[in-house]
């Protein structure tokens, strides 16, 4: 111990080394980044610009409605605030009764219901303490939760908004780790709950028998069967009105560049057969630099549609209603949550159009104006077709849903 | 009623108008915002979305702290966007210490800083950013305790990466780190 005079700046021998310790702990750090670092910063490459980039969090205050941003849809479209004040507000599903339910995520911890006219709307917390419950999804009066670890479900739960039942478990057989842990699920048109685990990590070569995929259990949690591989974090799909194929959106790796890869809209032609690439292939067209040597692209299924560099597509609907213009019929409005993972931000509703062949013909923006100054001003998560043809919106960063509509 | 652990902070907090509010917290937090309390933190300079996190965790009871989650009990949303707001705005508290450096701790400290990236999330000053505090002139004690709480699980931030950072160091390490930190200078 050698203490320094009381008024000295600090010297340069120790600035020296200062430097010296750094760059011998760059190289111990070498052996343990693994163990250190968070798992979305595994990959990154060094250099203040990346060193800059973390996850955005959502914001631990709902923005007030005056605040919300001011969305633009394309002409004849009207866009209103479906219901501000939901702290954290991502998964959407329509009870029988009419109820809206909201999911949240790391935030808020908790399940809402939204219920009422225009007007008179009220938003009840009706669960709360939950761990990462970002899947929901509503069957036969039943409210299903999917945390990382669990599926449980709430009988007759309409019913009983002020005192919701006692959980019955569904499933809880899940890996339950944090990373890309948390779920979206949703009943089939075969009555199966469909289930994605994702892949726990960044970049890395998971268990296929546990990760990276997407199962179907019966409504009991039984007969668990893999659907499709390959898959690293799908966070919203639905099923073909009239092919009842599967479609999901899939979020590709961080950190190989600003503007690669590219997310994934899919298409799952051969249910228990395909593989979609992770962690070898991605976007259809890139080997892994790590783990896709002496692999080929051509041997997995290539995406129906690319959707842009960590644009983090997450719910997706077919549009089923009869409000909005012909075109719409069976395209898929997909929510791209936004990039954490890149430099410039941008987000949207977007809609892509499929044809009668299973092509996507293109994909548009449909609801934009969340970015301002490269800056956050919401963020859409899920999107949900209600009974009279509108489309809701739900925004995490926000804590707002919104509600877009056509008049002739 | 207000129950206010018994302590060197004065407990006038009945407070009412959002002044009475951000005046109360200088009665632990000092003024500007510069902790008199080597236990209490200095939080003038805090980046404003951790302070609003902080206080939303205090107040939804995710963050446990017998004063905080009482003063925090009630407060609605535009207050605490607001006392966050005002408290981002108070000057950044300078290094702590006027006693002569110890050369190897404030070295050690460094060394730990670097190995465990302090930096890329806290910025290479240690000012912080968005949801990821300022540590730079930190109270040191306050600092140490926040540093075991996450290596035992008692504090969890928006992300899981302070545990990790934290994982296996030993208390001396700990304790070195903090020393580091409380004393930066650029």
């Amino acid at each position: 111990m050698h203490p320094l005079p009381t008024k000295r700046r600090l010297p340069l021998p120790i600035a020296s080394a200062l430097a010296t310790c750094l760059l011998a702990a760059t190289v111990a750090f070498a052996q343990e980044k693994k163990e250190e670092e968070p798992f979305w910063a595994v990959g990154r490459p060094k250099g203040e610009v990346t060193a800059k980039m973390a996850p955005v969090a959502a914001l631990p205050v709902p923005t007030p409605e005056a605040q919300l941003p001011k969305l633009t849809a394309p002409p004849g479209f009207k866009v209103e605030v479906y219901q501000s004040g939901i702290l954290d507000a991502r998964g959407l599903r329509r009870g029988d009764k009419g109820t809206v339910f909201v999911s949240s995520l790391f935030v808020a911890g908790k399940i809402y219901a939204i219920t009422g006219e225009q007007g008179k709307r009220v938003t009840k917390t009706i669960l709360s303490g939950l761990e990462l419950p970002n899947g929901i999804e509503f069957n036969k009066g039943s409210l299903y939760v999917a945390t990382p670890k669990q599926i449980t479900r709430y009988d007759n739960i309409e019913d009983n908004l002020d005192k919701p039942p006692a959980p019955v478990t569904v499933y809880d057989k899940l890996p339950g780790d944090i990373p890309h842990g948390w779920k979206f699920i949703k009943f089939g048109p075969d009555g199966k709950l469909y289930v994605p685990v994702g892949a726990p990590c960044n970049i890395c070569e998971p268990d296929p028998t546990r990760y990276a995929q997407i199962f179907r259990i019966n409504a009991d949690g039984s007969d668990l069967e893999i659907v499709a591989r390959g898959v690293r974090n799908t966070v919203g799909f639905d099923f073909h009105p009239r092919t009842k194929e599967l479609w999901f959106t899939d979020n590709q790796r961080d950190w190989l560049s600003e503007d690669m890869p590219l997310d994934e809209l899919n298409r799952l032609a051969n249910p228990g057969k395909d593989h979609f690439g992770f962690p070898y292939c991605h976007s259809g067209m890139m080997t892994d630099p790590e783990f896709g040597w002496g692999k080929s692209c051509n041997d997995y299924v290539k995406p129906a549609a690319l959707l842009g560099p960590h644009s983090a597509p997450l719910g997706m609907r077919f549009y089923t209603g009869s409000m909005f213009p012909a075109k719409y019929r069976n395209a898929i409005f997909i929510a791209r949550h936004g990039p954490w993972n890149r430099t410039q931000k941008y987000a949207d509703v977007s809609v892509a159009y499929v044809d009668a062949a299973n092509k996507v013909t293109s994909v548009e923006p449909f609801l934009t104006g969340w970015v301002k100054d490269n800056t956050y001003l919401g963020r859409p998560v899920d999107v949900l077709v209600m009974a009279d043809g509108s489309l809701l919106v739900s925004d995490d960063h926000a804590g707002a849903i919104y509600r877009v509509s056509y008049a002739k | 009623m207000l129950l206010i652990a018994a302590g060197s902070c004065p407990s006038e907090t009945t407070a009412q108008t959002l002044a009475d509010k951000i005046a109360a917290c200088a009665a632990c937090h000092g003024e500007s915002g510069q902790s008199p309390d080597p236990n209490v933190p200095s939080i003038g300079g805090q980046p404003k979305l951790f302070v609003m996190y902080q206080l939303f965790f205090y107040r939804e009871g995710r963050r446990a702290n017998p004063e905080m989650n009482t003063v925090t009990k009630d407060m609605s949303d535009a207050e605490l966007t607001a006392i966050s707001d005002y408290v981002a705005g108070l000057p950044p508290p300078p290094p702590a210490a006027n006693e002569p450096i110890d050369e190897a701790r404030y070295r050690s400290g460094a060394e730990l800083a670097g190995k465990r990236i302090c930096g890329a999330c806290h910025n290479a000053d240690f000012s912080g950013r968005e949801q990821m505090p300022r540590l730079a002139g930190q109270r040191e004690a306050y600092l140490l305790r926040s540093f075991k709480d996450y290596q035992a699980g008692a504090r969890v931030g928006t992300q899981a990466a302070m545990a990790e950072a934290v994982r296996g160091l030993s208390a001396s390490e700990l304790a070195n780190l903090a020393y580091y930190l409380a004393r930066f200078r650029r």
